[in-house]
């Protein structure tokens, strides 16, 4: 479990006026695809930063469990937006064991992480190759391997579909869903898009650097109104006009 | 209905004038396309031998045409590297005859003055060493890819902060290029006319690059900090040494043999 009790954060301390969350305090379960969502600015990827340990709290506190893992000695892993930005190693074998090495395994520790985060994103064969000659949805596929190999407690997405075309998209959230099956990562995704608020089970809606909803995408369907510049996917849109002509 | 005014409506004969955008087009471009060439190349498969072999002979021949004064020596290093040559495609000779002429003839250029006035023939050698230099490093890079030639580093310890440094730098160098060749795509399609401050056109995209690489360096750290980076770094990538890399370090031999043989006469 992620616990954020009554963190605040500002980039400027001497500002105290330019706080970006203010006294926020909310939970992220494993099992469930979490997804952080709110407009430009309101603070998603500061929390994404503070879960990851990029940034600290300038006031409050963050727990972070791991109910089915006793010794975890990786908590938790962040994909960022730009694939081409997180890419370390020459070749996928190379990058994929940037994060092993670091952890000072043997060398037939990490080849055995390798191949089993290899093989989940189909990329067994293709170790040697240059990640240059890679798309843009295998880059991101790849950046999710690399952080799944280190065996993290939670992976935090920071909006992992918009470099991703339609197809590539589908593939990436079969991924996502197996591994909230597993219940061995807990996964938070950040995203601005409609479509991928159909794909989440818990919504945690950020405003202004508050939290103004934060439960199940059920009760999430239910509210009349939303912040400015955050809107329901069209499906739901649809559904809710059909019912209402009803 | 909508009226339009009468100066919509008049018919206007504007034909732009011609500006020269050969700064454009052929430098910044063209050394865009050259970086994106060392690392994007399509390189010639030549599975039976590592980078190890290919690079050491590389540098022999490098250092020795440097430091030779002998054209009987230069013409026998041109023979090995024109076999080289003749094994690849039309394509792959044609791209590097015309790059390493064309530096050749710019050295050339620039030396014009000092073969001129004190013209004897060592100084007429350099050209020709700088086109052999150049035709090497161009035979090393279009045989192996860049990364294979970053573990020939690693093969000889050389510190792999420095072996991750340089691929990194020439990655972003890449993709930085690319941010620049679009920038200046979308300039060119805008441009309509004369114009005379393109020098302020030019800083602006350079502007829009510098903040690109901070915002990409900025994520990078961030990213690699994620997965635990202290500082270190190793690679795990070793290529094994086959009879053909041990053939090429038997040619640099033979090279190095024939230079101080040649040398002496």
């Amino acid at each position: 479990m992620i616990l954020f009790d009554r963190v605040s954060f500002c980039y400027n301390k001497n500002q105290e006026t330019s706080f970006i969350l203010k006294e926020v305090s909310f939970s992220f379960k494993k099992g469930a695809v979490n997804g952080l969502i709110g407009k430009n600015g309101c603070g998603k990827s500061t929390i994404a930063r503070l879960i990851v340990g990029l940034l600290e709290p300038s006031d409050g506190k963050i727990t972070i469990t791991d109910e089915f893992n006793a010794k975890p000695y990786y908590f938790s892993g962040m994909i960022f937006q730009n694939p081409d930005n997180q890419i370390v190693g020459t070749t996928i074998g190379d990058d994929i064991a940037f994060g092993l090495e670091n952890f000072n395994l043997s060398s037939d520790e990490i080849n055995d992480s390798i191949n089993k985060a290899a093989s989940l994103f189909h990329f067994e064969n293709m170790l040697d190759i240059p990640v240059s000659k890679l798309s843009g949805g295998q880059k991101q596929m790849l950046c999710i391997a690399s952080v799944i190999a280190l065996n993290p407690c939670w992976i935090v997405f920071d909006e992992p579909t918009s470099h991703l075309d339609p197809w590539a998209r589908i593939e990436f959230w079969k991924i996502i869903n197996e591994l909230v099956i597993n219940k061995t990562i807990g996964i938070i995704v950040i995203s601005q898009l409609p479509e991928d608020i159909n794909r989440f089970d818990n919504i945690c809606v950020l405003n202004d650097g508050e939290i103004y909803f934060n439960d199940s995408v059920n009760k999430f369907k239910e509210l009349k109104s939303l912040p400015y510049g955050i809107e329901f996917p069209e499906g739901w849109k649809l559904e809710k006009l059909l019912e209402d002509e009803k | 209905m909508l009226t339009l005014p009468n100066w919509v409506c008049k018919k206007e004969e504007y034909i732009a004038q011609k500006d020269s955008d050969y700064f454009i087009t052929k430098s910044l471009l063209g050394i865009i396309r050259m970086l994106r060439q060392l690392r994007f190349h399509k390189q010639v498969k030549f599975k039976c031998s590592s980078s190890v072999g290919a690079t050491i002979l590389s540098i022999i021949i490098i250092i020795l045409c440097a430091c030779s004064h002998k054209s009987a020596f230069l013409l026998c290093i041109s023979a090995l590297l024109f076999i080289l040559l003749s094994i690849l495609d039309g394509k792959n000779i044609f791209r590097l005859l015309k790059h390493s002429i064309a530096i050749t003839f710019l050295s050339s250029l620039v030396l014009f003055p000092a073969i001129y006035f004190y013209g004897n023939s060592t100084i007429l050698l350099i050209p020709v060493k700088t086109f052999l230099i150049l035709l090497s490093i161009g035979l090393l890079t279009t045989y192996y890819n860049w990364h294979s030639i970053l573990d020939v580093m690693n093969k000889f310890h050389v510190p792999t902060i420095i072996v991750f440094i340089f691929d990194t730098t020439l990655r972003y160098i890449v993709l930085l290029g690319e941010t620049a060749q679009q920038i200046l795509y979308s300039l060119k399609i805008r441009s309509i006319g004369k114009n005379k401050q393109k020098s302020k056109a030019l800083g602006g995209v350079m502007g829009v690059v510098f903040q690109k690489s901070k915002k990409m360096s900025e994520e990078m750290f961030q990213a690699m900090c994620c997965r635990c980076f202290t500082g270190s770094y190793s690679n795990l990538h070793k290529q094994k040494l086959t009879y053909i890399d041990f053939i090429m370090f038997l040619i640099g031999v033979i090279y190095c043999w024939l230079f101080f043989v040649l040398e002496r006469v």
